[in-house]
This record gives structure tokens, C-alpha cells and sequence, in this order.
């Protein structure tokens, strides 16, 4: 027995063993008591989650369960992200669902779903990927249908499921047929047979490497496999829909980065290629359609998108520094998102259930602290100066541009420039409009906003825009924080 | 009557594994229950009937995790292993989906995915 | 790091976040939360200072920021040396006295708490400005005091003359930062490097037009910033701030970040003493000290005379950096910013005492009712006028001879004559305010000598108006000169001044005083300049027309071209691409929304497009 402990090396999944078991605790505690009696759920979720960020500093890095999961420190550095974010988000919940039931059930399967995250990123057998993607999955979509009074809710819920469960059959398939060109199931075939010098791989095992590839890239929402996104980030509640933009981009870009080929390190050119189109096309699609959104939501739906397609450029950079530029990237974009997101939660059930952008006219008036949390948002996601986005942007362009790839660079900055105007707008509504008739109740003093929320979403909103801006001001400090 | 149809029966079940098929055979066999999955998924209407072709899907790629597994390294049971892992996922899947639907069917009273039409843009 | 330092801005940062996000709880006592903190940077300040003395402290990296190159990458990073270290605590210390004082000033506000942040947040942007070690830096906080000036400048947003004013300062400023940035990117080209004392030390590579280009740029920032010919309107027009922003941003200490910043690059002024830019400098620099002097006699707004006569005094200072006397700029900034926040901050006391009236022909007799605040300013203009013996006295006559010596009799001459104009419009002021009778139509019952808390201040500024001066005595040896040549490495003065040329750096001030009593201490009530000159001082009432020239020969010409770039440039060329761009992208995205029926199909469909596509792209180009 202990021989087996040992060889299976089971510390490397520490922080997953101890994120489900909290999950299974809560949902304990939610079964033995009522609703209306659950003693904040949120708070040993979030403990569950800092215990797994604390055990993410001491388990050894290296190989477990005979091969099946490795832990580096770029594994371990996207999941710590992932459990930051997954607390700050739970730090929100609370104001989405109020007194309203599926509070614990809510944390338990952020838990999972984090759980999920850890299984994508660390896996290295295509078993763990599978399981990895469906234990992220299908949190997400009972989470997309938790608002249950909101028809729009279910909806989402429901095209999520299908889509996803496709997505899930199509990278079954691939998998089998990967399985039928290496004979097994290890995923380390992908890097050996993109090494230079080796044997070209067959058709079949890029039909198989395409299929896989393709769940991924479904996953983290790059055109044409975006659809779901849109109408799956509308429909969801506010406060998981900041969970959904982070999450699964970070499972399924280091899970894509295992399995795909950096820059020109393999001599093939049909990937790089590939990943060029892909990149440039979600930008320019993702950028091209928020200019034309009335919905907030929406529009950040296709900001994320467009998000995704600059990130896409990470994988035209041969070596580590693209992989490190990605990292620092997902980190901020993730607290831009859930700064963003927060704040909509917190706005939304005193304005129009659809959120659309005039909405928000005079927010700057009726809840400033609020506006200028979703202002230094909006500023970042545009990429300026001196917030967390820049920086984040800068990283990666120069990296691309390092690496010789100038046009679709060039493709980023413009893109950026073009997303500006969507991004400002809404600023722009927020500080010039005058309010809404509906919230002029609400003019009693600028901060009337800020002392009616929650405190743990205050908490949490705070957290997120400080962190936005050290990563803009101090960017070094800020990857110490995230890279443990 | 039972008694000669089941002798019957053993005599083909003792045909068919005594006849050794190759595996484009079963591949195409998988293959085919594949694309009535994807058709269904594309045409169908009806949200469990759209279910019921992801599920055809999936049960068609376990399928050929067996048949890979078989032809192209017997001595592992990598593929059968996986196979196993499918059928408990799909089960859970299930479980999700019908939840999704039902919660959706009491709001609506159908679950034709045509009428889901309230997010687009 | 030297925690010392780093205390000296860290604790306005904390005042300004403190006041910034809780001040909404405790208003009253916003601004003694800011004061009390002023006074710790204060101390830190000079507790640096002494440090300093005993060993220097080297300079620190606070965090690096973000890299540029693989050589370079952009820190954050502390120059600590005698120059940073002597502006931090003027800084400081003027700035804690006038903290103390705004408390009192500002007591009826009904937010005062915003003013509080903007003011300790404008004093974090000036020690950063003054600490950086590289020109990016430097820029990024050049660009912050711009930014706490526009917003204080408008702190009472809702007069529509407050907004503009901040506008019109905003706008003026940014002129003189096109320079800067374009200096920052020349120097980057031949050096790869923004940091100020690398430049320094390989600044001999240059050649010398390269060398005049630059330092022209960055003149030009200078003329934004320190407010010179011909962009200096906006100062006079910043005075729509409150009291304290005046004598903290406009006298003290922003106006003359362009002073520190050519003294801070003084390595590559002093390359070339001789070339076309130290001509420009100088012309310039003598240009502004007389006409905003000649201006100054005309105005009969209290806080517009001191205005034209910051404006004037910057001009003194710039005359000193064109013949390369660094130290003696930098010693004529040390004790004007005490006098001149001294006369801002007794005019904001008279102000106050008022109930904000700023028109002097409107006050008069005040020193009976104020007989303190009296004598405060009164010291102040004397210090203003180079009364002997009064700090100004030694550091306007510092830049005086050293221009002589420079041999430069024009550009002196230039300021013996604005050295008359200042002590003539000084005498007046203080005449108009508080000599003579009172002539305002209401009953001057209410006025009384300021309150103690804004008494204070005051009186310690009007000490150093009269002592500070001794810092530099004898002249080109004295202890701020002893302490600065460490640092700032100048060329030696040569020669002495005759008798007839001392006296004649010293009567200037002498006969303007002695002019302005000679015409207004006489009658009962004053006469109007225009009588005094003739046509001549309508000139000078009317700002000698700056305005209306600038209006007809720069806003009008500017109109028209603006018009020109407006329709050719922005609208048809820019906003043409741009909105072209913008309308291509909009309709390929609204066509594109189509396909995003929301169809459950559709998105299937697509999803199952994307991998046909992915499988045919392998297939037809191979891999």
C-alpha cells in the first residue's frame, strides 16, 4: 500500500484533493441543513480554495499517478490563477443569489469546476483530459442555469449543454483515433512528434490532433467555435459569467499548450499557419461584432473573444517566453473580467434585466465607486496605460514581434485601437448621460453605492481592481504574487 | 420453437466469432452510428432527441476506443479503460441535460431548441 | 532603499488614499489628517537631508517598471543626490505650511476632503518628479502635476471661469510636453537609454545641432510648464483655483519643475554654452520677466499681480539658466517659492478676510484690521522687490551679475528694468491693500486679522522671505552653493562686478519702491496707473494687449489653420479612415451578427464548419 502511495506520487494532486474535498463538504452541510440556515457556504469554499493555493507552494513539482499528471511551475502557476480568481468569484456570489437558495450548491461547483481546471492543466494522459474537461463542463452548465427565474438563464444553460456535449463527442472521437495512431493514450506523442527531425506524423494522427485541438479551442471560445459563447455568457448570472470568462480559458490554453506546436520549434508549417488564421480571425471577428453590441454583457462576451484571439498569438512564440507572456496575461485578464462582471452583478437588479449599455447612463453619478471600478476595467481590457492590460499587451506583442510574426502584431494593435471605441463608449455613458428616471432614488450621496453592496463583493471588487492596477504599475511584483 | 431459435442463434453468434472481420469493418460500423449521431444533432428538433444523437456520438467513439484498443495494441486496455470512463461521463451527462430540460420545459412547455430564441444578436 | 526617502512620498500617497476613499467620514478633519502627514514628509525630508550630509545615500530602485529593450528596461527608480534632496525640502516644508494654512482657508468648503487628496496627491507627483532618476519617469510625474494642477485649478468645477481655466492650462501644457517627448525620444535614439546621469555622462558623443535641437525640446516643455513667453497666458488665468493651489502649484513649486528639469539635465546644456538655444534661453527668459513685470503694474486683481509677477520671476530664473548659472536658478527658486507662497498665502489671508474679494481697489486700509497679515506682506514684497538684505535681494542680484558677467548687457539691462517694474507694482499692492482708506462701498465692520491657524504659516514664511537669502551669501561661495556645485557642475564666474555695476544690480529695486510711494502714498485715494503713464499705462492694464495679439496674430491664424487641419486633416483624413475603418468593421460585424441568430443550429453548424475547415486546410496544404 504505502509502496503504491509512494510511486503514485499522490502529493501532486494536493490541491485538488483538497478543493473536492471541501466541495463534497459544503454540499454535506447543505444537505443536513436549510437553506435559509447555510452559514455562508462561500466562506469555507473559500478557505477550501486558499488551503489549495498555500498546499499549490509545497507539493513537490514532477510526475504523479504513474505518468498520468506532471506539475510544473507553469501548470502550477495557471491553476493558482485559476483558484485566485474562483475565490474572488465566490467572494460575488453571495450578492448575485442573496437570501435565495443554491447558494451552497453554487460554491461546491465552482469548487469542481476549479477542480476540473487542475485536472486539464496538470494532465498528461488523454484519460485525465477527458475527465479534466467534463468535471470543468459540467459545473458550468447547471451554473449557466442558476438564475432559474430568468427564462434567458435556462436557455443558456441548455445551448451550453449541447454545444459542450458535443464538443465533448467530437474530442472523444479524435482521442480514439489518436489512440489508433500511437496506441496509447499518453499525450506525450504530441511533443515528440512535433520535434524537429521527427518523423512527419501521419494524416490520421492530425485528424485525431485536430479534433482534440478542436474542444480546446471550442473551450476557450476562438471563432468559428464561438457561438456558445455569446448567448452562454448573456444568459448566465453576472457573477458566473466572471467565472466562465477565466476558467475554462486557462484549462484549455495549457491544455492546448501541451499538445500543440511553439512557434517554429517543430519544422512544420501547416500549425503555425493555422494558428495565425485562428488568431487573427477571433480578434478581428470578436472586435468587428462587439462594435455593433447594445447589450453589456454580450458586448463583453465578444471582448472576451476578441481577448482570446490576441492570447492565441502565445502559441507563435517558440521557448517559454510566450508561455510566460500568456500566463501574465490570463492573470490580468481574469481580474479585468471579474472587476468588469462585479460590478454588473452589482448594478444589475437595480436596472434593466437586460443590461443594455444605455442602462448604465449616469452611473458615474448614482454609484461612483462603482463606475470607476468598471471605468479602470474597460480601460484596461482597451489596453491602456498604466493598468494591468498594457502591460499585459505589451508582454505579449513584443514577445510576438520577437519572435519575427509583424503582421498579425500589427493585426493585434489594430484591433486594440478598434477596441477602444466599444470599451469607451459605455465609459462614456456612464459619465455623460444624465441617469435613468428609474435611479433617481438613488441620488442621495455619490457613495450610496458603495455601503449597499455586500461586503465580501466589495471585498472581492476591491482585490480585483488593485490587482489590475499593481499589474500595470509594478507588473514584476505582480508575477511574483501569481507565480508563487 | 424457443428450442431451435436459440440453437439457431448460437450457431450464428458461433459463425460470427469464428470469422475473424478486419477493423475497417468495425470502424465503419462505428463510423456509420457516428454520423446518424451527427445528422440527428444537426436536424432534430426536439432537445432529448438532440440528447439522444450526442449520445449515439459518444457511444460511437467509445466504440472505436475498443476497436482501436483490440487491433492496434491488444496487450493494453488503455481504450477499454476509456470506454468505461465514457459511458460513466455520458451517464452523468444525461443526468445534467434531463435536469436542464425539465427545468426548462416547466417554463416553456416545450423543449423544441427553435423556440429558444430569447439570446441572440 | 533609503526608508527615509521613500517615506517622503510614500506619506502623501497614504494622505491622498486615506482622504481619496475614507475622507467622506470624517470632512472636518480631512484637512488636519493632510497636514499632520505633511509634516511627517517633512521631517523625512530632512532627516534625508541630514543623512545625506553624513553619507551620501545612493540612489534606489523602488520596482522596475517595464522592459523596453533587452538592454533597457524602465524602473521606477529614486535619484537621491544634494539637488533632489534640496528641492524635497523646500517641497515638504512649503507645502506642509501650506497645508496648515489651507485647513483654515478651505474651513467652509463642503468637500474639503477632495481638496485635501488633490493636494497631498499633487505634492506625491512633485517629490516623484523631483526624485526621478530617468527622463520617462520624470515625464510620467511632469505629466501627474499637470494633471493635479488642471484638477485643482478647477476645483470648483461649477464656475464655468474654473473650468476653462484648468482647460486652458490642461491645453497650454501640452504644447510644451510635445517637446519634452520628442527630446525624451531624440536622446533614446543616440543612447539607448532614458536615464539622466548615464545621458550625462556620454552627452559628449552628440554633435552639437543634435545637442541645440534637444535642448530647444525641452526648452519648450519649460515654456509650458514654467509658464514663459509666449505660452504663459495660462497662469494668470489659473488663478480661478483656490488660494493655497495658487501659492503651492503656481508659485512654489510646479512652475518651476522646468527650472529643476533643465538644472536636472544641466550635463547637456553646458556642452555647447554658445550655441543658438542658450541664445533662445536667454532672450526669452529676460522677455518674460519684463513684460509680465510691465503687465503686473496694470492689474488691479490682487491675485492676477502676483500672477504676472511668479510669471516675471520664472523669467529671472531662466535668464540665469541661458548664461548657465544653474545654482543661482535653482537659489532664486528656493527663495522665491518662500516669498511668493508667503504673498499668495497673506493675499488668500486678505482674500479670506473679505469674504472673496479680490479687486484691490476695492480693499485699502486693511493694516489696521489685519496689522499680522499686514506685516506678512509686507515683508513679502520687500523680499519680491530686492529690498537689501531680504532673501530676494541675494538671489535676484545673484542672477543679475552673473548675467553681466556673462556679458549679456541687453538681457541685464532687460531685468534692472523689471526689477524696477517689481518693486513699483509690489509698493502698489501693498499700498492699494492696506494703506490709504477703505473704498469699498460696504461697511468694512466684519474684517478682522486672520485666524491663528492661518497666522502661523504666514509668519514662518515671512522669516525665511527675510532670512533665507543668507543661504547663498557671499555670492558663488556661500553654503547652497558650496552644497549644490557637488551635484550641479557649472562653469566658474570669472571677473568681478565694478562698484557702478553693483549699485546699479541694487538701485533697481530701490527706485521702484521708492516710485511707488512716491505716487501712491501721496493722495488720499490712489490714482489710476493710466494717469500715472499716460497712454502708455493703459498698455500695461490692458496686459499690454498679449491677448489681443495673440488672439489676432496665433488664435485667429491658429483658427484658421486648426479649420484647415479640421476639415483636411481630422475629418477627411483621420476621422475619414478612421470612420471608414470603423464603418467596414461595423458592417462586416452586423453582417456577421447574423449568423448569431441564436439558432442552436446555427451554432452546431458553424462549430462543425470550423473542424471541415480545419481538416481541408491540412489537407490542401499538407503539413
Amino acid at each position: 500500500m504505502s509502496s503504491w502511495l509512494q510511486a503514485s506520487n499522490w502529493l501532486v494532486m494536493l490541491p485538488e484533493m483538497i478543493i473536492a474535498f471541501f466541495a463534497l463538504i459544503i454540499l454535506l452541510v447543505a444537505a443536513f441543513t436549510k437553506d435559509s440556515e447555510a452559514p455562508y457556504p462561500e466562506s469555507l469554499a473559500i478557505t477550501g480554495l486558499a488551503l489549495a493555493f498555500i498546499s499549490s507552494y509545497y507539493i513537490p513539482e514532477g510526475v504523479g499517478y504513474y505518468g498520468q499528471v506532471a506539475v510544473d511551475s507553469v501548470s502550477r502557476t495557471a491553476f493558482s490563477i485559476a483558484i485566485l480568481g474562483g475565490m474572488l468569484v465566490l467572494g460575488v456570489v453571495p450578492s448575485q443569489f442573496g437570501t435565495d437558495t443554491m447558494r451552497s450548491e453554487t460554491s461546491a461547483l465552482v469548487l469542481f469546476s476549479l477542480c476540473g481546471v487542475g485536472f486539464m492543466v496538470t494532465a498528461q494522459h488523454l484519460i485525465m483530459l477527458f475527465l479534466g474537461i467534463e468535471l470543468l463542463s459540467l459545473p458550468l452548465y447547471i451554473m449557466a442555469g442558476m438564475r432559474t427565474r430568468d427564462p434567458r438563464s435556462r436557455e443558456a444553460a441548455l445551448k451550453y449543454f449541447i454545444v459542450g456535449a458535443f464538443a465533448s463527442a467530437l474530442m472523444l472521437f479524435g482521442m480514439a483515433i489518436y489512440l489508433g495512431a500511437n496506441g496509447d493514450l499518453l499525450m506525450n506523442h504530441f511533443a515528440l512528434s512535433f520535434q524537429k527531425n521527427a518523423v512527419p506524423p501521419t494524416l490520421i494522427f492530425f485528424a485525431g490532433w485536430i479534433l482534440i485541438s478542436t474542444a480546446m479551442l471550442f473551450k476557450l471560445g476562438a471563432v468559428p467555435f464561438h457561438m456558445w459563447v455569446l448567448d452562454v455568457y448573456q444568459g448566465s448570472p453576472s457573477s458566473i459569467t466572471a467565472f466562465m470568462t477565466f476558467a475554462p480559458k486557462i484549462a484549455a490554453f495549457f491544455a492546448l499548450a501541451k499538445m500543440w506546436p511553439l512557434g517554429s520549434e517543430s519544422g512544420l508549417s501547416t500549425p503555425i499557419s493555422m494558428m495565425y488564421l485562428l488568431s487573427f480571425l477571433t480578434m478581428t471577428a470578436g472586435n468587428m461584432m462587439a462594435l455593433m453590441q447594445r447589450n453589456i454583457k454580450r458586448m463583453l462576451a465578444y471582448s472576451s473573444i476578441a481577448h482570446g484571439g490576441y492570447m492565441l498569438m502565445a502559441f507563435l512564440i517558440s521557448g517559454t517566453e510566450g508561455i510566460h507572456a500568456l500566463l501574465f496575461y490570463l492573470a490580468v485578464y481574469a481580474l479585468m473580467n471579474i472587476g468588469a462582471f462585479t460590478v454588473i452583478t452589482l448594478v444589475a437588479p437595480s436596472r434593466d434585466p437586460e443590461l443594455s449599455i444605455i442602462s448604465l447612463s449616469g452611473l458615474a453619478k448614482t454609484h461612483t465607486y462603482l463606475a470607476v471600478a468598471l471605468a479602470i476595467c474597460l480601460f484596461s481590457l482597451t489596453g491602456l496605460p498604466p493598468f494591468g492590460g498594457f502591460m499585459a499587451k505589451f508582454f505579449l506583442i513584443k514577445a510576438v514581434l520577437a519572435s519575427g510574426n509583424v503582421y498579425i502584431a500589427l493585426a493585434a494593435i489594430f484591433n486594440s485601437l478598434l477596441s477602444a471605441y466599444y470599451y469607451l463608449r459605455v465609459v462614456l455613458v456612464m459619465t455623460t448621460r444624465e441617469p435613468l428616471a428609474a435611479d433617481s432614488d438613488e441620488l442621495i450621496s455619490p457613495s450610496a453605492g458603495f455601503t449597499s453592496i455586500g461586503l465580501s463583493s466589495r471585498i472581492a471588487l476591491a482585490v480585483a481592481i488593485i490587482g489590475v492596477v499593481i499589474s500595470g504599475i509594478s507588473p514584476d511584483f505582480f508575477a511574483r504574487i501569481i507565480s508563487l | 420453437m424457443i428450442q431451435s431459435f436459440l440453437s439457431a442463434f448460437n450457431n450464428i453468434c458461433a459463425v460470427v466469432a469464428q470469422s475473424t472481420p478486419s477493423m475497417n469493418s468495425w470502424l465503419i460500423v462505428s463510423s456509420a452510428i457516428f454520423s446518424i449521431g451527427l445528422y440527428g444533432l444537426l436536424t432534430r428538433r426536439n432537445a432529448v432527441a438532440v440528447l439522444m444523437a450526442v449520445e449515439l456520438m459518444l457511444n460511437s467513439a467509445a466504440f472505436n476506443f475498443v476497436i482501436f484498443n483490440h487491433y492496434c495494441k491488444p496487450s493494453t486496455v488503455d481504450g477499454q479503460i476509456m470506454a468505461i470512463f465514457i459511458i460513466a461521463v455520458a451517464a452523468a451527462e444525461v443526468v445534467v441535460g434531463m435536469a436542464i430540460f425539465v427545468a426548462l420545459f416547466r417554463y416553456k412547455k416545450t423543449v423544441d431548441v427553435n423556440e429558444m430564441n430569447l439570446l441572440k444578436g | 532603499m533609503n526608508l527615509a526617502v521613500v517615506f517622503t512620498f510614500l506619506l502623501p500617497l497614504c494622505g491622498a488614499l486615506i482622504n481619496g476613499f475614507l475622507g467622506q467620514w470624517f470632512r472636518k478633519d480631512s484637512g488636519t489628517v493632510a497636514g499632520t502627514i505633511m509634516f511627517g514628509s517633512f521631517m523625512c525630508a530632512l532627516i534625508a537631508f541630514f543623512q545625506n550630509q553624513a553619507s551620501p545615500i545612493p540612489s534606489f530602485t523602488l520596482w522596475h517598471w517595464f522592459p523596453i529593450s533587452d538592454t533597457y528596461t524602465a524602473d521606477m527608480r529614486i535619484l537621491v543626490d544634494h539637488l533632489s534632496l534640496t528641492m524635497a525640502v523646500m517641497v515638504t516644508g512649503v507645502g506642509f505650511l501650506i497645508h496648515v494654512f489651507a485647513v483654515g482657508y478651505m474651513d467652509h468648503e463642503a468637500a474639503p476632503e477632495r481638496f485635501f487628496c488633490y493636494l497631498n496627491f499633487f505634492v506625491v507627483n512633485m517629490l516623484l518628479l523631483v526624485f526621478s532618476d530617468n527622463l520617462v519617469m520624470m515625464f510620467v510625474f511632469w505629466e501627474g502635476v499637470g494633471l493635479m494642477s488642471y484638477l485643482l485649478i478647477g476645483f470648483w468645477y461649477y464656475k464655468p471661469e474654473a473650468a476653462s481655466a484648468g482647460k486652458k492650462a490642461f491645453v497650454m501644457n501640452r504644447v510644451g510636453d510635445t517637446g519634452f517627448v520628442l527630446a525624451i525620444f531624440w536622446l533614446f535614439y543616440y543612447f539607448h537609454t532614458f536615464n539622466i546621469l548615464e545621458i550625462a555622462g556620454k552627452v559628449k558623443e552628440l554633435p552639437e545641432s543634435v545637442v541645440t535641437g534637444i535642448t530647444l525640446l525641452l526648452f519648450l516643455a519649460v515654456t509650458g510648464k514654467s509658464a514663459q513667453l509666449p505660452l504663459f497666458t495660462w497662469l494668470p488665468d489659473a488663478m480661478e483655483g483656490p488660494t493655497p493651489v495658487s501659492a503651492l502649484i503656481h508659485a512654489a513649486t510646479m512652475v518651476t519643475a522646468g527650472i529643476y528639469m533643465v538644472t536636472r539635465n544641466h550635463a547637456l546644456f553646458n556642452l555647447y554654452p554658445n550655441d543658438p538655444a542658450h541664445m533662445v534661453i536667454l532672450t526669452v527668459g529676460a522677455l518674460t520677466a519684463l513684460v509680465a513685470a510691465a503687465i503686473a503694474l496694470g492689474q488691479n486683481d490682487i491675485k492676477k499681480v502676483l500672477a504676472y509677477s511668479t510669471v516675471s520671476q520664472l523669467g529671472f530664473m531662466v535668464m540665469a539658466l541661458g548664461v548657465g548659472c544653474y545654482i543661482q536658478a535653482v537659489f532664486h527658486l528656493l527663495t522665491h517659492a518662500c516669498f511668493k507662497a508667503l504673498l499668495f498665502l497673506t493675499a488668500g489671508a486678505v482674500i479670506y478676510g473679505m469674504h472673496h474679494e479680490q479687486d484691490m481697489t476695492k480693499m485699502g486700509g486693511l493694516a489696521k484690521r489685519m496689522p499680522m497679515t499686514a506685516a506678512c506682506f509686507i515683508i513679502g514684497c520687500l523680499a519680491l522687490a530686492g529690498f537689501p538684505l531680504t532673501a530676494g535681494y541675494f538671489s535676484k542680484d545673484a542672477i543679475l551679475s552673473a548675467v553681466l558677467l556673462k556679458d549679456h548687457p541687453y538681457a541685464w539691462a532687460a531685468g534692472l528694468l523689471a526689477a524696477v517694474f517689481t518693486g513699483f507694482y509690489s509698493t502698489r499692492a501693498v499700498w492699494l491693500t492696506f494703506f490709504g482708506e477703505w473704498r469699498s462701498s460696504h461697511a468694512p465692520d466684519h474684517i478682522h486679522e486672520t485666524p491663528r491657524v492661518m497666522l502661523m504659516p504666514l509668519m514662518i514664511l515671512a522669516v525665511l522671505a527675510l532670512g533665507a537669502g543668507f543661504a547663498g551669501w557671499p555670492e558663488g561661495s556661500g553654503m547652497l552653493y558650496k552644497y549644490l556645485e557637488v551635484t550641479v557642475k557649472q562653469p566658474e564666474l570669472k571677473g568681478h562686478l565694478s562698484m557702478a555695476n553693483w549699485l546699479a544690480t541694487i538701485l533697481p529695486g530701490l527706485i521702484g519702491i521708492a516710485l511707488g510711494l512716491f505716487f501712491y502714498a501721496r493722495g488720499k485715494s490712489p490714482a489710476p496707473v493710466v494717469a500715472l503713464f499716460g497712454p502708455i499705462g493703459n498698455w500695461f492694464v490692458q496686459k499690454l494687449y498679449l491677448d489681443e495679439i495673440y488672439e489676432f496674430l496665433i488664435v485667429e491664424p491658429t483658427k484658421i489653420f486648426a479649420q484647415a487641419c479640421y476639415y483636411i486633416g481630422d475629418k477627411a483624413m483621420i476621422d475619414g479612415f478612421l470612420h471608414s475603418w470603423y464603418n467596414v468593421c461595423a458592417f462586416g460585424g452586423s453582417r456577421m451578427r447574423r449568423l448569431h441568430s441564436g439558432h442552436l443550429h446555427a451554432t452546431l453548424a458553424s462549430f462543425l464548419a470550423g473542424v471541415v475547415a480545419l481538416f481541408a486546410y491540412i489537407l490542401v496544404r499538407g503539413y
